[in-house]
Protein backbone atom coordinates (compact mmCIF):
# COMPACT_ATOMS: atom_id res chain seq x y z
CA UNK A 1 0.00 0.00 0.00
CA UNK A 2 3.27 2.39 0.67
CA UNK A 3 3.96 1.81 -2.76
CA UNK A 4 0.70 2.38 -4.46
CA UNK A 5 0.26 5.88 -2.14
CA UNK A 6 4.25 6.50 -3.28
CA UNK A 7 3.78 5.82 -7.00
CA UNK A 8 0.37 8.01 -6.91
CA UNK A 9 1.85 10.87 -5.83
CA UNK A 10 4.61 11.05 -9.01
CA UNK A 11 1.96 10.82 -11.03
CA UNK A 12 -0.58 13.09 -9.50
CA UNK A 13 1.60 15.81 -8.61
CA UNK A 14 3.75 16.04 -12.18
CA UNK A 15 -0.34 16.49 -13.68
CA UNK A 16 -1.13 19.42 -11.09
CA UNK A 17 1.84 20.94 -10.23
CA UNK A 18 4.65 22.62 -12.35
CA UNK A 19 7.60 20.63 -11.24
CA UNK A 20 11.09 20.22 -12.13
CA UNK A 21 12.17 18.21 -15.17
CA UNK A 22 13.29 15.11 -12.71
CA UNK A 23 10.12 14.80 -11.60
CA UNK A 24 8.41 14.82 -14.76
CA UNK A 25 10.81 12.24 -15.54
CA UNK A 26 9.95 10.19 -12.81
CA UNK A 27 6.37 10.26 -13.91
CA UNK A 28 6.92 9.33 -17.28
CA UNK A 29 9.49 6.51 -16.00
CA UNK A 30 6.48 5.11 -14.27
CA UNK A 31 3.80 5.19 -16.76
CA UNK A 32 6.76 3.05 -19.07
CA UNK A 33 6.87 0.61 -16.74
CA UNK A 34 3.14 -0.08 -16.13
CA UNK A 35 3.23 -0.53 -20.18
CA UNK A 36 6.10 -3.10 -20.00
CA UNK A 37 4.70 -4.71 -16.52
CA UNK A 38 1.27 -5.20 -19.16
CA UNK A 39 3.29 -6.46 -21.55
CA UNK A 40 5.38 -9.52 -20.06
CA UNK A 41 1.14 -9.68 -18.25
CA UNK A 42 0.64 -10.64 -21.66
CA UNK A 43 3.27 -12.85 -22.16
CA UNK A 44 1.98 -14.77 -19.29
CA UNK A 45 -1.30 -14.91 -20.39
CA UNK A 46 -0.14 -16.55 -23.59
CA UNK A 47 2.36 -18.71 -22.30
CA UNK A 48 -0.76 -20.29 -19.75
CA UNK A 49 -2.93 -20.46 -23.30
CA UNK A 50 -0.14 -22.32 -24.83
CA UNK A 51 0.26 -24.50 -21.83
CA UNK A 52 -3.47 -25.36 -21.92
CA UNK A 53 -3.40 -26.18 -25.64
CA UNK A 54 -1.16 -28.41 -25.64
CA UNK A 55 -2.05 -30.33 -22.85
CA UNK A 56 -5.37 -30.70 -24.72
CA UNK A 57 -3.22 -32.15 -27.80
CA UNK A 58 -1.47 -34.47 -25.80
CA UNK A 59 -4.97 -35.98 -24.13
CA UNK A 60 -6.46 -36.16 -27.72
CA UNK A 61 -9.79 -33.89 -25.67
CA UNK A 62 -12.71 -32.83 -27.50
CA UNK A 63 -11.54 -29.66 -30.36
CA UNK A 64 -7.47 -30.95 -29.91
CA UNK A 65 -7.64 -30.12 -33.54
CA UNK A 66 -8.74 -26.60 -33.58
CA UNK A 67 -5.91 -26.05 -30.47
CA UNK A 68 -3.28 -27.39 -32.89
CA UNK A 69 -4.32 -24.49 -35.38
CA UNK A 70 -4.67 -22.19 -32.56
CA UNK A 71 -1.12 -22.54 -32.10
CA UNK A 72 0.28 -22.81 -35.31
CA UNK A 73 -1.02 -19.48 -36.09
CA UNK A 74 -0.63 -17.99 -32.98
CA UNK A 75 3.34 -18.74 -32.62
CA UNK A 76 3.91 -17.96 -36.06
CA UNK A 77 2.63 -14.37 -35.55
CA UNK A 78 4.83 -14.04 -33.01
CA UNK A 79 7.92 -15.93 -34.19
CA UNK A 80 7.85 -13.98 -37.02
CA UNK A 81 6.50 -10.72 -35.52
CA UNK A 82 9.81 -11.02 -33.65
CA UNK A 83 12.09 -12.72 -35.45
CA UNK A 84 11.71 -10.63 -38.87
CA UNK A 85 9.50 -7.81 -38.52
CA UNK A 86 6.11 -6.66 -37.80
CA UNK A 87 6.05 -5.53 -41.81
CA UNK A 88 7.52 -8.76 -43.14
CA UNK A 89 5.10 -9.68 -46.32
CA UNK A 90 4.07 -12.80 -44.30
CA UNK A 91 3.30 -11.60 -41.27
CA UNK A 92 1.18 -8.81 -42.85
CA UNK A 93 -0.58 -11.75 -44.72
CA UNK A 94 -1.52 -13.24 -42.16
CA UNK A 95 -2.90 -10.50 -40.46
CA UNK A 96 -4.72 -10.02 -43.18
CA UNK A 97 -5.94 -13.13 -44.45
CA UNK A 98 -6.73 -14.27 -40.67
CA UNK A 99 -7.06 -11.91 -37.80
CA UNK A 100 -8.64 -8.93 -39.60
CA UNK A 101 -11.18 -11.11 -41.32
CA UNK A 102 -11.92 -12.71 -38.36
CA UNK A 103 -12.81 -9.48 -36.37
CA UNK A 104 -14.68 -8.44 -39.42
CA UNK A 105 -17.17 -11.35 -39.06
CA UNK A 106 -17.70 -11.47 -35.64
CA UNK A 107 -18.11 -7.79 -35.82
CA UNK A 108 -20.81 -8.59 -38.92
CA UNK A 109 -22.35 -11.33 -37.11
CA UNK A 110 -22.98 -8.44 -34.07
CA UNK A 111 -25.99 -7.22 -36.31
CA UNK A 112 -28.08 -10.37 -35.37
CA UNK A 113 -27.41 -10.66 -32.35
CA UNK A 114 -28.20 -6.43 -31.85
CA UNK A 115 -32.05 -7.75 -33.18
CA UNK A 116 -32.37 -10.39 -31.32
CA UNK A 117 -31.98 -8.25 -27.75
CA UNK A 118 -33.85 -5.87 -29.13
CA UNK A 119 -36.28 -8.24 -30.22
CA UNK A 120 -36.73 -9.05 -26.41
CA UNK A 121 -36.49 -6.06 -25.11
CA UNK A 122 -38.94 -3.23 -27.10
CA UNK A 123 -41.78 -4.68 -26.11
CA UNK A 124 -44.55 -1.78 -26.17
CA UNK A 125 -46.11 -2.79 -23.04
CA UNK A 126 -46.12 0.96 -21.02
CA UNK A 127 -45.71 4.65 -22.21
CA UNK A 128 -42.38 4.23 -21.13
CA UNK A 129 -41.58 1.62 -23.38
CA UNK A 130 -43.69 3.11 -25.89
CA UNK A 131 -41.56 6.07 -26.11
CA UNK A 132 -38.45 4.12 -26.10
CA UNK A 133 -39.38 1.74 -28.76
CA UNK A 134 -41.18 4.84 -31.47
CA UNK A 135 -36.98 6.65 -30.48
CA UNK A 136 -35.52 3.79 -31.57
CA UNK A 137 -37.40 3.62 -34.60
CA UNK A 138 -36.87 6.99 -35.51
CA UNK A 139 -33.39 6.96 -35.02
CA UNK A 140 -32.93 3.48 -36.82
CA UNK A 141 -34.87 4.85 -40.24
CA UNK A 142 -32.21 7.61 -40.10
CA UNK A 143 -29.41 5.50 -39.69
CA UNK A 144 -30.36 3.04 -42.74
CA UNK A 145 -29.74 4.75 -45.93
CA UNK A 146 -33.93 2.84 -47.01
CA UNK A 147 -34.67 4.52 -44.04
CA UNK A 148 -34.31 7.64 -45.19
CA UNK A 149 -35.49 7.54 -48.47
CA UNK A 150 -38.68 5.65 -47.04
CA UNK A 151 -39.25 8.03 -44.50
CA UNK A 152 -37.39 11.36 -44.69
CA UNK A 153 -39.64 12.74 -41.86
CA UNK A 154 -37.86 10.83 -39.30
CA UNK A 155 -34.25 12.42 -39.86
CA UNK A 156 -35.00 15.46 -38.11
CA UNK A 157 -36.76 13.58 -35.03
CA UNK A 158 -33.40 11.24 -34.78
CA UNK A 159 -31.38 14.26 -35.16
CA UNK A 160 -33.30 15.89 -32.11
CA UNK A 161 -33.57 12.59 -30.45
CA UNK A 162 -29.72 12.21 -30.61
CA UNK A 163 -28.24 15.64 -29.85
CA UNK A 164 -30.20 16.93 -27.03
CA UNK A 165 -31.69 13.90 -25.00
CA UNK A 166 -29.42 11.07 -25.80
CA UNK A 167 -27.02 13.66 -25.11
CA UNK A 168 -27.90 14.97 -22.67
CA UNK A 169 -28.78 11.26 -20.87
CA UNK A 170 -24.49 10.05 -22.29
CA UNK A 171 -23.22 13.18 -20.59
CA UNK A 172 -24.88 11.98 -17.40
CA UNK A 173 -23.39 8.40 -17.25
CA UNK A 174 -19.98 10.26 -18.43
CA UNK A 175 -19.90 12.44 -15.15
CA UNK A 176 -20.96 9.91 -12.48
CA UNK A 177 -18.38 7.59 -14.15
CA UNK A 178 -15.72 10.53 -13.45
CA UNK A 179 -16.64 10.99 -10.09
CA UNK A 180 -17.01 7.24 -9.32
CA UNK A 181 -13.50 6.75 -11.10
CA UNK A 182 -11.97 9.49 -9.12
CA UNK A 183 -13.69 8.00 -5.27
CA UNK A 184 -12.61 4.23 -6.40
CA UNK A 185 -8.96 6.01 -7.39
CA UNK A 186 -8.91 7.47 -3.86
CA UNK A 187 -10.37 4.37 -2.24
CA UNK A 188 -7.11 2.20 -3.74
CA UNK A 189 -4.64 5.17 -2.57
CA UNK A 190 -6.33 4.79 1.14
CA UNK A 191 -6.12 1.15 1.12
CA UNK A 192 -9.83 0.70 0.95
CA UNK A 193 -10.30 -1.00 -1.99
CA UNK A 194 -9.74 -5.10 -0.74
CA UNK A 195 -9.69 -6.27 -4.38
CA UNK A 196 -6.50 -5.69 -4.88
CA UNK A 197 -4.92 -4.06 -1.47
CA UNK A 198 -6.75 -6.89 0.54
CA UNK A 199 -4.99 -9.38 -1.34
CA UNK A 200 -1.83 -8.04 -0.35
CA UNK A 201 -3.01 -8.04 3.07
CA UNK A 202 -3.79 -11.67 2.87
CA UNK A 203 -0.13 -12.68 1.61
CA UNK A 204 1.61 -10.57 4.28
CA UNK A 205 -0.82 -11.96 7.14
CA UNK A 206 -0.18 -14.95 6.08
CA UNK A 207 3.35 -14.64 6.00
CA UNK A 208 2.88 -13.73 9.81
CA UNK A 209 1.53 -16.61 10.68
CA UNK B 1 -9.81 34.11 -19.65
CA UNK B 2 -8.73 31.57 -17.57
CA UNK B 3 -7.54 31.61 -13.84
CA UNK B 4 -3.37 30.70 -13.58
CA UNK B 5 -2.03 30.50 -10.50
CA UNK B 6 1.87 29.41 -10.24
CA UNK B 7 2.86 26.38 -9.67
CA UNK B 8 -0.32 24.72 -10.88
CA UNK B 9 -0.46 23.70 -14.42
CA UNK B 10 -2.35 25.84 -16.28
CA UNK B 11 -5.87 24.56 -16.66
CA UNK B 12 -6.03 21.84 -14.04
CA UNK B 13 -6.76 24.22 -10.97
CA UNK B 14 -10.18 22.87 -10.88
CA UNK B 15 -9.79 19.79 -11.49
CA UNK B 16 -7.15 19.79 -8.98
CA UNK B 17 -9.67 21.52 -6.02
CA UNK B 18 -12.39 18.52 -6.95
CA UNK B 19 -9.58 15.82 -6.34
CA UNK B 20 -8.56 17.47 -2.98
CA UNK B 21 -12.44 18.05 -1.70
CA UNK B 22 -13.00 14.20 -2.59
CA UNK B 23 -9.50 13.19 -1.04
CA UNK B 24 -10.60 15.08 2.00
CA UNK B 25 -13.89 13.93 2.14
CA UNK B 26 -13.15 9.94 1.46
CA UNK B 27 -10.29 10.29 3.93
CA UNK B 28 -13.01 11.77 6.39
CA UNK B 29 -15.45 9.39 6.12
CA UNK B 30 -13.16 6.41 6.14
CA UNK B 31 -12.38 7.47 9.58
CA UNK B 32 -15.90 8.27 10.64
CA UNK B 33 -17.63 5.08 9.17
CA UNK B 34 -20.93 6.14 10.04
CA UNK B 35 -22.65 4.21 7.21
CA UNK B 36 -25.51 5.80 5.37
CA UNK B 37 -28.59 4.62 4.17
CA UNK B 38 -27.77 2.60 0.76
CA UNK B 39 -30.35 2.02 -1.50
CA UNK B 40 -30.05 -1.90 -3.17
CA UNK B 41 -28.34 -2.54 -6.07
CA UNK B 42 -30.60 -5.13 -7.77
CA UNK B 43 -27.93 -6.36 -10.11
CA UNK B 44 -25.27 -6.14 -7.41
CA UNK B 45 -27.65 -8.57 -5.37
CA UNK B 46 -28.45 -10.43 -7.94
CA UNK B 47 -24.90 -12.36 -8.19
CA UNK B 48 -25.75 -13.97 -4.80
CA UNK B 49 -28.57 -15.26 -6.79
CA UNK B 50 -27.02 -16.05 -9.63
CA UNK B 51 -24.75 -18.11 -7.57
CA UNK B 52 -27.39 -20.16 -5.92
CA UNK B 53 -29.32 -20.54 -9.25
CA UNK B 54 -25.64 -22.13 -10.16
CA UNK B 55 -25.55 -24.37 -6.95
CA UNK B 56 -29.40 -25.74 -7.78
CA UNK B 57 -28.85 -26.66 -11.42
CA UNK B 58 -25.49 -28.11 -10.88
CA UNK B 59 -23.76 -26.22 -13.41
CA UNK B 60 -20.79 -23.82 -13.32
CA UNK B 61 -20.62 -19.92 -13.15
CA UNK B 62 -18.13 -17.84 -15.50
CA UNK B 63 -17.20 -14.88 -14.53
CA UNK B 64 -14.79 -11.94 -16.07
CA UNK B 65 -13.54 -8.25 -15.14
CA UNK B 66 -13.72 -7.84 -19.10
CA UNK B 67 -10.32 -7.48 -21.23
CA UNK B 68 -8.37 -4.52 -20.74
CA UNK B 69 -5.59 -3.92 -23.53
CA UNK B 70 -4.06 -1.32 -22.26
CA UNK B 71 -3.91 -2.17 -18.69
CA UNK B 72 -5.57 -1.72 -15.09
CA UNK B 73 -7.97 0.66 -15.25
CA UNK B 74 -11.13 1.46 -12.78
CA UNK B 75 -13.41 -0.78 -14.86
CA UNK B 76 -11.01 -3.68 -14.34
CA UNK B 77 -10.42 -2.70 -10.75
CA UNK B 78 -14.41 -2.61 -9.99
CA UNK B 79 -14.81 -6.05 -12.26
CA UNK B 80 -11.71 -7.76 -10.23
CA UNK B 81 -13.63 -6.56 -6.95
CA UNK B 82 -16.67 -8.49 -8.22
CA UNK B 83 -14.86 -11.48 -9.42
CA UNK B 84 -13.42 -11.64 -5.99
CA UNK B 85 -16.67 -11.58 -4.35
CA UNK B 86 -17.92 -14.13 -6.37
CA UNK B 87 -15.28 -16.44 -6.28
CA UNK B 88 -15.50 -16.04 -2.70
CA UNK B 89 -18.81 -17.56 -2.85
CA UNK B 90 -18.26 -20.42 -5.49
CA UNK B 91 -15.43 -21.71 -3.05
CA UNK B 92 -18.24 -21.59 -0.49
CA UNK B 93 -20.70 -23.43 -2.34
CA UNK B 94 -18.41 -26.07 -4.06
CA UNK B 95 -18.86 -24.70 -7.62
CA UNK B 96 -16.86 -24.72 -10.65
CA UNK B 97 -15.79 -21.14 -11.71
CA UNK B 98 -14.92 -20.13 -15.14
CA UNK B 99 -12.99 -16.79 -15.48
CA UNK B 100 -11.47 -16.55 -19.23
CA UNK B 101 -8.90 -13.69 -19.39
CA UNK B 102 -8.49 -11.22 -22.28
CA UNK B 103 -5.94 -8.66 -21.12
CA UNK B 104 -2.73 -8.01 -19.92
CA UNK B 105 -3.28 -6.80 -16.81
CA UNK B 106 -5.51 -8.59 -15.19
CA UNK B 107 -3.81 -12.04 -16.76
CA UNK B 108 -2.08 -12.73 -13.96
CA UNK B 109 -4.23 -10.73 -11.22
CA UNK B 110 -7.08 -12.64 -12.13
CA UNK B 111 -5.42 -15.74 -11.83
CA UNK B 112 -3.68 -14.90 -7.93
CA UNK B 113 -7.36 -13.25 -6.96
CA UNK B 114 -9.21 -16.85 -7.59
CA UNK B 115 -6.15 -18.96 -6.94
CA UNK B 116 -5.79 -17.16 -3.00
CA UNK B 117 -9.63 -17.18 -2.86
CA UNK B 118 -10.28 -20.95 -3.53
CA UNK B 119 -7.01 -22.05 -1.55
CA UNK B 120 -8.71 -20.75 1.59
CA UNK B 121 -10.62 -23.85 2.11
CA UNK B 122 -11.02 -25.83 -1.15
CA UNK B 123 -7.65 -26.58 -2.77
CA UNK B 124 -8.93 -29.12 -5.33
CA UNK B 125 -10.95 -26.75 -6.79
CA UNK B 126 -8.40 -24.48 -8.08
CA UNK B 127 -8.08 -25.52 -11.88
CA UNK B 128 -5.81 -23.20 -13.92
CA UNK B 129 -8.08 -24.43 -16.86
CA UNK B 130 -10.66 -22.62 -16.33
CA UNK B 131 -9.29 -19.47 -16.49
CA UNK B 132 -7.68 -19.79 -20.06
CA UNK B 133 -6.22 -16.45 -21.40
CA UNK B 134 -8.12 -16.02 -24.69
CA UNK B 135 -6.42 -13.14 -26.78
CA UNK B 136 -6.19 -9.24 -26.16
CA UNK B 137 -8.22 -8.39 -29.25
CA UNK B 138 -11.86 -8.15 -28.06
CA UNK B 139 -13.34 -10.31 -31.09
CA UNK B 140 -10.98 -13.18 -31.07
CA UNK B 141 -11.59 -12.93 -27.24
CA UNK B 142 -15.50 -12.76 -27.09
CA UNK B 143 -15.59 -15.26 -29.84
CA UNK B 144 -13.55 -17.77 -27.11
CA UNK B 145 -15.86 -16.74 -24.62
CA UNK B 146 -19.08 -17.79 -26.27
CA UNK B 147 -17.20 -20.83 -27.21
CA UNK B 148 -16.69 -21.16 -23.37
CA UNK B 149 -20.29 -20.42 -22.52
CA UNK B 150 -21.46 -22.97 -25.55
CA UNK B 151 -19.19 -25.91 -24.04
CA UNK B 152 -19.63 -25.54 -20.65
CA UNK B 153 -23.30 -24.37 -20.47
CA UNK B 154 -23.06 -21.91 -17.69
CA UNK B 155 -26.06 -20.92 -15.02
CA UNK B 156 -24.39 -17.70 -14.51
CA UNK B 157 -22.77 -15.13 -16.40
CA UNK B 158 -21.57 -12.37 -14.69
CA UNK B 159 -19.40 -10.02 -17.04
CA UNK B 160 -18.20 -6.71 -15.21
CA UNK B 161 -15.93 -4.81 -16.32
CA UNK B 162 -14.24 -3.73 -19.41
CA UNK B 163 -16.73 -4.27 -21.90
CA UNK B 164 -16.53 -3.63 -25.72
CA UNK B 165 -18.96 -3.61 -28.69
CA UNK B 166 -18.54 -7.63 -28.05
CA UNK B 167 -21.13 -7.71 -24.67
CA UNK B 168 -23.83 -7.77 -26.43
CA UNK B 169 -22.37 -10.42 -28.38
CA UNK B 170 -21.55 -12.43 -25.35
CA UNK B 171 -24.53 -11.73 -23.28
CA UNK B 172 -27.04 -12.97 -25.78
CA UNK B 173 -24.77 -16.14 -26.06
CA UNK B 174 -25.17 -16.82 -22.48
CA UNK B 175 -29.03 -16.24 -22.72
CA UNK B 176 -28.73 -19.02 -25.67
CA UNK B 177 -27.55 -21.45 -23.16
CA UNK B 178 -30.16 -20.61 -20.44
CA UNK B 179 -27.47 -18.32 -18.20
CA UNK B 180 -28.50 -15.57 -15.72
CA UNK B 181 -26.63 -12.56 -17.20
CA UNK B 182 -25.26 -9.94 -14.91
CA UNK B 183 -23.19 -7.15 -16.83
CA UNK B 184 -21.81 -3.94 -15.90
CA UNK B 185 -19.38 -1.63 -18.30
CA UNK B 186 -18.51 2.11 -17.96
CA UNK B 187 -18.12 2.09 -21.74
CA UNK B 188 -21.07 4.43 -22.66
CA UNK B 189 -22.05 3.08 -25.54
CA UNK B 190 -22.47 -0.36 -24.39
CA UNK B 191 -24.54 0.38 -21.43
CA UNK B 192 -28.05 1.09 -23.46
CA UNK B 193 -26.89 -2.55 -25.55
CA UNK B 194 -26.24 -3.91 -22.37
CA UNK B 195 -29.05 -2.70 -20.71
CA UNK B 196 -31.73 -4.43 -23.46
CA UNK B 197 -29.57 -7.99 -23.43
CA UNK B 198 -28.72 -8.65 -19.95
CA UNK B 199 -31.21 -9.68 -17.01
CA UNK B 200 -29.44 -7.34 -14.85
CA UNK B 201 -27.18 -4.27 -15.66
CA UNK B 202 -25.03 -2.08 -13.42
CA UNK B 203 -25.40 1.24 -14.78
CA UNK B 204 -22.82 4.17 -14.26
CA UNK B 205 -21.20 4.34 -10.80
CA UNK B 206 -23.18 1.30 -9.27
CA UNK B 207 -19.83 -0.57 -10.61
CA UNK B 208 -17.35 1.80 -9.43
CA UNK B 209 -19.09 1.04 -6.27
CA UNK B 210 -19.79 -1.91 -6.31
CA UNK B 211 -16.38 -3.56 -4.21
CA UNK B 212 -17.09 -1.47 -1.23
CA UNK B 213 -20.77 -2.18 -1.67
CA UNK B 214 -19.90 -5.92 -1.33
CA UNK B 215 -17.36 -5.74 1.32
CA UNK B 216 -20.06 -4.31 3.80
CA UNK B 217 -16.86 -2.68 5.55
CA UNK B 218 -18.21 0.52 7.38
CA UNK B 219 -15.20 2.48 6.11
CA UNK B 220 -15.75 1.72 2.21
CA UNK B 221 -19.13 1.71 2.76
CA UNK B 222 -19.26 5.32 4.40
CA UNK B 223 -17.35 6.66 1.19
CA UNK B 224 -19.79 5.58 -1.05
CA UNK B 225 -21.45 8.97 0.46
CA UNK B 226 -18.45 11.07 -1.13
CA UNK B 227 -19.15 10.10 -4.86
CA UNK B 228 -23.07 11.71 -4.16
CA UNK B 229 -21.72 14.67 -2.15
CA UNK B 230 -19.28 15.55 -5.60
CA UNK B 231 -22.52 14.92 -7.71
CA UNK B 232 -24.33 17.54 -5.78
CA UNK B 233 -21.62 19.83 -5.62
CA UNK B 234 -21.65 19.84 -9.90
CA UNK B 235 -25.50 19.92 -9.92
CA UNK B 236 -25.17 23.46 -8.20
CA UNK B 237 -22.41 24.55 -10.41
CA UNK B 238 -24.08 23.31 -13.38
CA UNK B 239 -27.19 25.15 -12.33
CA UNK B 240 -25.35 28.23 -11.42
CA UNK B 241 -23.66 27.85 -14.43
CA UNK B 242 -26.75 28.06 -16.89
CA UNK B 243 -28.17 30.94 -14.35
CA UNK B 244 -25.05 33.27 -14.84
CA UNK B 245 -24.29 32.11 -18.91
CA UNK B 246 -28.50 33.51 -19.16
CA UNK B 247 -27.07 36.42 -18.21
CA UNK B 248 -24.22 36.70 -19.79
CA UNK B 249 -21.90 35.99 -17.18
CA UNK B 250 -18.65 33.54 -17.88
CA UNK B 251 -17.85 33.69 -14.41
CA UNK B 252 -18.26 30.29 -13.78
CA UNK B 253 -16.99 28.96 -17.07
CA UNK B 254 -13.92 30.74 -16.27
CA UNK B 255 -13.74 28.75 -12.94
CA UNK B 256 -14.45 25.62 -14.62
CA UNK B 257 -11.95 26.30 -17.43
CA UNK B 258 -9.26 27.34 -15.09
Amino acid sequence: MVMIVFISIFIYIPYFFEVPQALTNLENWFMDTIVIIAAFAVWVGFITATRREVVRIQRRRKGWFYAVVILVLSWAMVVIGLGVSKTNVIFEFLQYAFVLPGDSTIYAILVFYLTSAGARAFRVNSLESALLTFGALFVLLKQAPLGEVLAPWAGPMAIYLQDTIAMAATRVFSVSLAIGSVVLAIRLMLGQEMALVGLVRRVASREEE
Amino acid sequence: MVIHISPIVEGKLSGLIFFLVALALTAYYVQNKKVPYIRRVPAIDAIEEGIGRATELGKPVIASPGMSPSGIGASTVAGLSILSYTAKLCARNDLRLLSPMGGSAESYTTMELARDLVLEGKEAAFNIDDMPFFSGRQFAWASAYCGMMLREKPATNIMVGVQYASAVYISEVGHEVGAMVISGTTYLSNIACLAASSDYVMIGEEMLAAGAYLSRDPGQLATIRTQDIMKMVLIGILILGVITLSFANEAVITLLSS
